[in-house]
């Protein structure tokens, strides 16, 4: 970032770098206090100090339950939100984000496609099916899945041979709904118990994952993190255009797929962590934005900690509305409910930040 | 091209991570062999005495532990139980989604489980955090696919549950009563039923669903055929199949709309059993309430 | 100072051979060469369709050639590394994209990217550039205010900013006085010969023949995606060329003071009519 010149006094300018460092000490704050009260809630009225002290219930509720969910809640958050800032940076618009793009849609096809390949092969080598069905082939499905819609939405959403973001949304919608159709087929042809279980998944929910497939899971989500963190400066050049970032020297059909493929990887973990989540990439970075300005350098980790402590809140939200109902809805309920007026006031505010020459 | 291969690579040893979590003899996962046939499954030891905080996670297992009189050790069951002896116990969650911290909270030590594909995430998350508590509790699981693991659940769950010779008593009554309707239906003539669950989409009991096998009791065979329990069945498939009798299970919608398969033409005639509940459905002793309701009106239907 | 045009380069940084390019089957430019030198201000110009657009971006090496020979400093820009590329020639676009409101200053900085690591951290070198373009183009007292809140012709200063900080030997601009008022154009251009006398070679793409005539040491007239004509602008802006290459009738006088030609149309007057 550039010399730490305090803001001219008339006009805004970004805040100088310690108060971003700030931002980012705040934001893991909040992720610390989101994982507290998300730990806090639930059906059971659990003592802390009895946890603590290893007395059960309390102990297996607090660190068997309650704190792995709220961790998955951290990964996938952390990961859409971090995803959602770099495609919306990959296609000028802040309207992109995973759910909206296709890619999650692309990812829980990936997923499906493993789980039913599984269940038939479960009919023939029962064996076999079960390694494909668990949870490491089923998140690498939903990898490629997202891979193979970021690959589709970017070639399809040109226009005269250039990335034109609307184009490139409408192909994600379109994309969305033939999975959509694609994913229904498949849970007619499976047998009744796989098509709830593949149901379940596809709503979107923070389940009971084992602490192996959490850490699997998070390790992935870092390691795409890590590296849109450190694609974070590319992405600033990506922001001015294709070929402004070209006349900059910038590669960029390397930088291009490189950061598609860390943003499809993350999509696919957290998809295959907790389903379709969405709007969480759409909603944190718009707000994260405001605050912390448009450099991705800090834009894209400051994302992933609000992103992480916004999904937790919002999985215990659900939980607490729905207490007295006795049932959880599943956390993308919740973010659809949310995101989903968050998204048409974004479209009707017309916030393109595109701003045309002249005067 | 390097590039590729060790990417693939990469992926394959990744996938291999799951490898060493998938156990050939995982117990949460149904097996072929049913209740029946192999027995229930102890996820975790079985008690050393009687258990008297039983979490039952269906409503067939509540049928099953009231009937044999032991409601008073029930401390907790799903959300989707209605009957109302347990009307006032706490809810530990659905049927397809338990919720394991409202079972732990309920410190039960015995969990009865339907073994259901959908439910399997959270039990196994239930029964590695029961295996690591202080107070550990097990969690039988039992498979009940057939009207055979029907019979069988009252004999195991008394076992379980301490009381293994008032199990046996009712085990041996069911199957008494599953004789009777077997040998009365002999005399009646053999009618080809469509059993009717849904009417829009029309879903009807295939073969491996449990009307399947107790339409084949009460002396009658189903017009379906296929391998799916539950399809959702062309109508003019069932036209075509000509059943001599419609089923008409559908308990919660209203009689009349049955109307709307007049293209069958055993339903223009007329020729419909309208079941007044879903006992049919529901794999426990209500079920042989509804095996006798069901005889009861094939044999009104064979002297019209 | 006349550049050599076809001929062998020597100390000429920009060199066309026989260069043509289709867009599909439109043929957009065919066999054009021509050179510049650094210190020049040579002006494209032409009537739109020309193909003026297209040899900037055949310089700046966004696109190949499909026949001929670009050289960059001997570079072909359109295959070496775009790191290298991007350290030898800066591009304004004529419509420069401004999806985040970044700062003056950090907008400036995104010109260094030629020149850092992955991650961008600036060093001392990069502020120091920075620095001298923000003082060049004038826009110190706007440093650190967002692009996004000023003005059409001080966003084009900034770009242009942007474009020295990347120390280039090369400067292509594409219409850099589109869409600004007098004002704003006289400024651009003083920035474009300011950067020529500190000995980058400046190519820019301009309508304004009057500007062009009264800035550029030659002109490259493109016409039909060919060179038509070439050299100082006394003596490519005759009143039949123009009229031949823009299709209109022109009057064509000289500037007294600097001996620049000036093109005017031949309009009717409002008032006498005729």
């Amino acid at each position: 970032m550039s010399a730490t010149l305090p803001a001219s006094p008339r006009g805004a300018g970004w805040p100088s770098r310690t108060r971003l460092m700030g931002a980012l000490a705040l934001a893991l704050l909040s992720v610390v206090a989101a994982m507290a009260i998300s730990c806090a809630l639930g059906p059971q009225r659990i003592s802390l100090g009895e946890a603590f002290r290893g007395v059960d219930p309390d102990a297996s509720i607090l660190f068997g339950l309650r704190l792995p969910r709220a961790l998955v809640a951290c990964v996938v958050g952390a990961a859409l939100a971090a995803a959602g800032t770099a495609l919306q940076a990959l296609l000028r618009n802040p309207l992109a984000e995973p759910f909206v793009l296709g890619v999650s849609g692309g990812a829980a096809l990936g997923g499906t496609l493993v789980l039913a390949t599984a269940a038939g092969l479960a009919r023939v080598a029962a064996g076999a099916g079960k390694l494909i069905g668990a949870a490491p082939p089923v998140a690498v499905g939903a990898v490629a899945g997202a891979a193979a819609a970021t690959l589709l939405v970017f070639a399809l959403g040109r226009v005269g041979g250039k990335l034109v973001p609307e184009a490139a949304l409408l192909v994600g919608v379109v994309f969305n709904a033939f999975a959509a159709g694609v994913i229904s087929l498949v849970k007619l042809l499976l047998p009744p118990e796989q098509a709830s279980r593949l149901l379940y998944w596809l709503l979107g929910s923070v389940g009971y994952e084992s602490p192996g497939t959490i850490a699997a899971g998070a390790t992935l989500v870092a390691l795409s993190l890590g590296g849109l963190v450190v694609l974070s400066a590319r992405l600033n050049l990506l922001t001015l255009g294709e070929e402004e970032a070209a006349s900059l020297g910038l590669d960029v059909r390397r930088a291009r797929n490189a950061i598609f493929f860390a943003a499809s990887a993350a999509t696919g973990a957290a998809v295959a962590l907790a389903g379709m989540v969405g709007f969480v990439g759409l909603i944190v970075p718009h707000l994260v934005r405001r605050a912390v300005g448009p450099d991705h350098r800090l834009l894209v980790p400051a994302s992933a900690l609000f992103g992480a402590a916004f999904l937790v809140l919002a999985d215990a939200l659900a939980r607490l509305l729905f207490l007295p109902l006795g049932t959880e809805p599943p956390v993308g309920a919740v973010t659809a409910f949310l995101g989903g007026p968050f998204f048409l006031w974004l479209l009707r505010r017309g916030a393109r930040p595109e701003v045309e020459g002249g005067t | 091209m390097s590039a590729a291969l060790r990417t693939a690579a990469l992926v394959a040893a990744f996938c291999t991570l799951g490898a060493p979590a998938v156990r050939a003899d995982d117990p949460v996962e149904p097996h072929s062999r049913h209740l029946a046939e192999g027995g229930p499954v102890w996820i975790g030891s079985p008690p050393a005495a009687p258990p008297r905080r039983v979490v039952v996670l269906a409503p067939s297992l509540t049928d099953v532990v009231l009937a044999l009189g032991l409601g008073d050790r029930l401390v907790g069951v799903t959300s989707v139980d209605r009957r109302p002896e347990v009307r006032s116990l706490p809810r530990v969650g659905g049927f397809v989604d338990p919720n394991p911290e409202a079972i732990l909270g309920l410190r039960p030590d015995l969990v009865l489980w339907v073994t259901d594909g959908a439910a399997a995430a959270p039990v196994r998350r239930l029964a590695e955090l029961a295996r690591a508590s202080v107070r550990p509790f097990p969690i039988l699981a039992l498979d009940v696919v057939s009207v055979a693991d029907v019979l069988a659940a009252p004999r195991v769950v008394g076992e379980a549950l301490g009381a293994a010779e008032a199990g046996q008593r009712l085990a041996a009554e069911m199957a008494e009563r599953v004789e009777r309707v077997r040998a009365e239906a002999r005399g009646l003539p053999r009618r080809r039923v469509l059993f009717v669950v849904g009417r829009d989409p029309l879903v009807v009991a295939g073969p491996g669903s449990f009307p399947d096998e107790l339409l084949r009791i009460a002396g009658c065979s189903n017009a379906v055929g296929g391998e799916r329990p539950w399809p959702i069945y062309p109508l003019e498939k069932a036209v075509a199949a000509d059943p001599d009798l419609v089923v008409d299970a559908a308990a919660q919608e209203p009689r009349e709309g049955i109307a709307r398969l007049s293209a069958v033409a055993a339903v223009r005639r007329g020729e419909v059993i309208r079941l007044s509940n879903d006992d049919l459905l529901r794999p426990g002793p209500r079920m042989i309430d509804g095996l006798e309701e069901l005889l009861a009106a094939l044999r009104r239907e064979a002297r019209r | 100072m006349k550049g050599a045009p076809g001929g062998p380069g020597e100390g000429l940084i920009v060199e066309l051979r026989d260069v043509s390019f289709r867009y599909r089957r439109t043929l957009a430019l065919e066999g054009v060469s021509f050179g510049a030198r650094p210190g020049e201000f040579v002006g494209l110009v032409g009537p739109n369709g020309a193909g003026k657009s297209t040899l900037v971006r055949l310089l700046a090496g966004l696109i190949p050639p499909d026949r001929g020979q670009v050289r960059l400093a001997g570079l072909d820009p359109a295959r070496s590394p775009r790191r290298l590329v991007a350290r030898t020639c800066a591009l304004v676009p004529q419509e420069p994209h401004l999806s985040w409101p970044f700062t003056v200053r950090e907008a400036v900085m995104m010109g260094r990217a030629p020149h850092q690591g992955l991650l961008a951290l600036p060093g001392r070198f990069d502020r120091g550039a920075v620095d001298g373009a923000l003082r060049a183009c004038d826009l110190e007292h706007l440093a650190d205010r967002r692009i996004d809140a000023l003005s059409g012709g001080e966003r084009r200063r900034v770009f242009f900013a942007r474009a020295l900080a990347q120390e280039p030997r090369l400067l292509l601009l594409d219409e850099p006085t589109a869409f600004l008022d007098l004002g704003h154009q006289v400024a651009v251009m003083r920035l474009a010969q300011a950067a020529a006398r500190g000995g980058l070679c400046v190519v820019a793409v301009l309508h304004d023949l009057n500007l062009a005539a009264a800035a550029c040491h030659r002109l490259v007239v493109l016409s039909g995606g060919r060179v038509v004509a070439e050299g100082v602008p006394g003596e490519v802006l005759t009143a039949e060329r123009v009229r031949e290459v823009w299709e209109v009738p022109v009057w064509r006088g000289d500037n007294a003071r600097s001996g620049a030609p000036v093109v005017l149309p031949d309009l009717p007057s409002p008032t006498r009519g005729g």
